[in-house]
């Protein structure tokens, strides 16, 4: 088994500081700048780009300058060309950075190429501003969008010499928080992070920053447990160790319960309405290092109530809150003159589902007709709208392809997951779709749902070869394409699927293979039809962080010290060492992996996030889910009226629609208190 | 194909520029495309009024020639831009060192005929900087000796055997410091296969730091 540098608490770090210390600085409290330590090491790794910093737009507030009261490090725990792109770490950057008493600098996962070279030269994890190694700062903010990185947390805690357990920290090391959408259930990383904070961070960051200035300036009270007790008092942040849990016979959460008094018993998610009144990110980084979004990204409006039963940033964003029509191209418009990008991105979980959508995109569509800069639209919609949008975006671009996302390949999947796309809908938008003069439609779809079965995968095949034929059909040509994208399901906690069995590795795989089968088997369309699917192993593991425990940390832990480290990424994610941890780490525990994933779980079990207030009702979430057994469809709150799911209630807020001003009271017109 | 408008055909040219600027620092761990994007972006944010390429996808139009290689510093890097209207050139130099990253210095900006650039350049000074070399003297008088020195490289495909001795025009070595003035040649030779070759010749140290000092043709160094 490789052995880890710097596993010990103190780790390599201490040893940088006085070396560069002594050679350098002579006599100073506030430590160096790594980067000369660093550059001779740069000629030896992969892109050292990565590395550097110095992008534009990127913000160094000098080391020495005593207005500067908290300093935070903004992680995304993967490498920089996943992570630099990410909006939210963008916006909670240019927030931060606008108060004259704090600074943000960024930090990503390094490669294993480089962080072997750190190891052994005894650099620390640095920040990419001033090179400054991480454990100098006060708060380190980690964003979890996906399960999958949990391992790279581990690594830039250690390779920072910050204590991987937090229980092992002192004074001097950063408050490590963490946030994003994996926070909805903080228990397998409770041992490793500080604080977690659920929901929107526009507010919290702030918040945060003067509860730890209070604390700075009036010396530290309590050390860094008082600092965590007052941020927990707030109601607004979990800190983990402040609860305790007990488990039952049979495995599952006995209680979970604060340990001290003044602790609230459920911490709850931060909700940000008025969405034009916050500062949305009009002078991003531009990177020079090449990333998966090039692009300036707008993010039209928060939440979704589309009500897929599978999704969760959907559950747990609700409700949704748009930002107005003006100022979204007053956005895209400072952003394209800071930047330079030539593509503006118009972001949300389903932007064409803006209530001004039509008319932003004709008039950004005109703005930009004729000059180099294009437009993007990601969106779920399948209808002719859907395509209407579309076209509009590529009016002076080629028509390459469009992307639909039906999810379920029968009519009957599609209902039991709330997806509500007739076959006719899809084949009415498939003909208008080749009938405008594109050429190629990419399908995505999900195996594993709840009651699926093998024909239910098997439909897939059918409704792809539809979709060639039509084609052919209305263009009259042959050069027509489909691509199937298929990733296997993961039942996440705080949506109406948090009680399913997963399915098991060999029924996705077996499913996966029998529609590829039936794809090849096609004769007259089988060729223009790809299938791209997703293996089912990462898949389990992300089942199994999602929905696991406290005891599931012992798990994360002890893959990290056998080497695993990008589990996201296909060429270093080892199913087998996860699984083998796993054995050795519940021994005793009378549980296992399957008990997490593919074991349904009964309605009165207490699953390991119940304890946090996201707003969703849980007995709203569980006759959704028994609905969705009858294949029983839920309307959107946006059109239909509220459906009760509890949101809105509980933090006294409402549907926000641009087209109606912004905050409109959807809930009060029906009702419903 | 209904509304389906043809790809805007774009004006030509009124006239080229030549861009010097410097790679040093962070910067030099740039790609040549990692500069090619920077680049881009930097005309749109100085708002230079830059030719377009006709098509579905139009490009600002500008030619990178011979980028220093990722880890080497630059003090004499050329690109050429293509321009749809006259500006004051000091004006559009200052407005693309404002907006560029840290460690590209935009130093120069002249009229010139389109793909001059090429032409002009056909040979770079380079410094290398050894740290604790061991028998570097002995490996320049080697190579300055031999009547060819191959190395071996890696490319995009496959393994190439490169001799260095056709490109080399000057070659000097003062302590540390090994200076040499390399030919644009075809295949091109670069100044990390120079070293490569001393190292082949018994110079043994623990890094060097590349810097390119000037462009320009070989004689005039
Ligand atoms: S409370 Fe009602 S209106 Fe608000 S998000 Fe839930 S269903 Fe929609």
């Amino acid at each position: 088994m490789p052995r880890r540098m710097g596993e010990s608490a103190t780790g390599g770090y201490p040893s940088v500081l006085s070396r560069l210390a002594g050679s350098i600085l002579c006599v100073m409290t506030e430590p160096a700048s790594l980067f000369p330590a660093l550059e001779p090491l740069l000629t030896q790794v992969h892109r050292p780009i990565q590395y550097v910093g110095g992008e534009p737009n990127s913000v160094v507030k000098p080391w020495d300058d005593a207005t500067v009261e908290v300093r935070w490090v903004l992680s995304y725990p993967d490498a920089y060309e996943i992570g630099q792109p990410n909006q939210g770490l963008a916006v909670l950057y240019e927030i931060i950075n606008s108060y004259e008493w704090a600074a943000a600098e960024r930090s990503y996962t390094v490669w294993p190429d480089l962080a072997m070279l750190l190891r052994a030269h005894a650099i620390a994890q640095f920040t990419l501003e001033s090179h400054r190694p991480v454990r100098a700062f006060d708060v380190w903010g980690f964003s979890l969008a996906t399960e999958l990185g949990y391992t790279n947390v581990l690594e830039m805690l250690d390779l920072a010499g910050v204590p991987l357990r937090a229980c092992d920290r002192d004074v001097d090391d950063p408050i490590v928080i963490a946030g994003g959408h994996c926070s909805v259930n903080p228990e397998p990383m409770a041992a490793f992070i500080d604080a977690f904070i659920l929901g929107d961070g526009e507010q919290a960051v702030g918040d945060v920053s003067c509860l730890v200035r209070e604390w700075k300036r009036g010396g530290k009270p309590g050390g860094r447990a008082g600092l965590l007790l007052k941020l927990a008092k707030t109601g607004r942040v979990y800190v983990p160790s402040l609860y305790d849990v007990s488990y039952g016979a049979d495995g599952a959460i006995a209680s979970l319960t604060p340990n001290q008094p003044g602790v609230p018993s459920r911490p709850q998610r931060w909700v940000l309405t008025k969405l034009d009144t916050w500062r949305f990110p009009s002078r991003p980084i531009v990177p020079v290092a090449e990333t998966v979004h090039e692009r300036y990204s707008v993010e039209v409006f928060r939440g979704c109530t589309r009500g897929c039963r599978f999704c969760q940033a959907g559950m747990i964003t609700r409700p949704v809150r748009e930002r107005s029509a003006s100022v979204i191209e007053q956005l895209a418009l400072c952003g394209l003159a800071a930047t330079g990008y030539d593509e503006v991105g118009i972001l949300s979980l389903s932007s064409a589902d803006h209530s001004q959508i039509g008319q932003l995109v004709a008039d950004m569509a005109s703005r930009y007709a004729g000059t180099s800069t294009s437009l993007s639209l990601p969106s779920t919609r399948v209808d002719a709208f859907n395509i209407e949008l579309a076209t509009e975006l590529a009016r002076n671009g080629r028509r390459t392809g469009l992307t639909f996302a039906p999810e379920g390949g029968t009519e009957r999947m599609r209902a039991v997951i709330n997806k509500n796309v007739s076959e006719d809908d899809l084949s009415a938008t498939v003909t208008t779709a080749f009938s405008q003069g594109w050429r190629s439609v990419k399908l995505y779809f999900m195996c594993g749902l709840p009651t699926e079965t093998d024909d239910d995968v098997l439909a897939i095949a059918d409704m792809a070869h539809r979709v060639i034929e039509t084609g052919r059909q209305v263009s009259g040509r042959r050069d027509i394409a489909c691509t199937i994208s298929i990733g296997g399901f993961v039942p996440k906690p705080m949506t109406s699927f948090q009680w399913v069995a997963q399915a098991d590795t060999d029924t996705v795989r077996a499913r996966m293979r029998g529609l590829k089968d039936k794809v090849r088997a096609d004769r007259s369309c089988g060729r223009a039809i790809t299938v791209r699917y997703a293996d089912a192993e990462p898949a389990l593991v992300e089942g199994l962080l999602s929905r696991g425990d406290r005891l599931v940390g012992a798990i994360i832990e002890a893959v990290w010290r056998a080497g695993e480290v990008f589990d996201g990424w296909r060429e270093y994610f080892s199913f087998e060492r996860w699984m083998e941890c796993a054995v050795t780490a519940l021994a005793g525990t009378g549980v296992d992996v399957a008990w997490y994933t593919t074991r349904e779980r009964p309605k009165d079990e207490i699953l390991p996030w119940d304890h946090l207030e996201v707003g969703l009702d849980r007995d709203w979430l569980w006759d959704d889910y028994q609905d969705s057994l009858l294949a029983a469809s839920l309307p959107d709150c946006r059109w239909a009226g509220c459906n009760g799911c509890g949101v809105c209630p509980f933090f006294g807020v409402d549907i926000e629609l641009a087209a109606q001003g912004g905050g409109q009271c959807k809930r009060d017109a029906v009702g419903v208190s | 194909m209904s509304r389906r408008e043809p790809p805007v055909r774009r004006p030509d040219p009124v006239m080229w520029v030549r861009v010097r600027y410097t790679k040093t620092g962070p910067a030099s761990y740039a790609s040549n495309r990692d500069l090619a994007r920077a680049f881009e972006r930097m005309v749109r944010r100085a708002q230079v009024p830059v030719a377009y390429s006709s098509g579905f996808s139009p490009h600002p139009r500008i030619s990178h020639y011979n980028v220093a290689p990722t880890g080497a510093a630059s003090l004499a890097e050329y690109l050429e831009v293509a321009l749809a209207a006259a500006p004051d050139l000091e004006q559009l130099r200052e407005a693309l060192h404002t907006v560029a990253p840290v460690g590209v210095a935009v130093t120069e900006v002249v009229a010139i005929q389109r793909g001059a650039t090429a032409k002009e350049l056909t040979a770079s000074l380079w410094r290398a900087e050894f740290s604790a070399p061991i028998g570097l003297e002995a490996a320049v008088q080697a190579l300055l000796a031999a009547p060819a020195a191959t190395i071996t490289r890696e490319s995009g495909s496959g393994i190439k055997t490169i001799d260095v001795v056709p490109a080399l025009r000057e070659l000097r070595v003062d302590g540390n410091i090994v200076t040499m003035v390399v030919a644009h040649t075809e295949p091109l030779v670069r100044a990390s296969d120079v070293t490569a070759a001393l190292s082949r010749y018994g110079a043994d140290w623990s890094s060097c730091r590349l810097t390119r000092l000037e462009q320009g043709s070989a004689t005039a160094f």
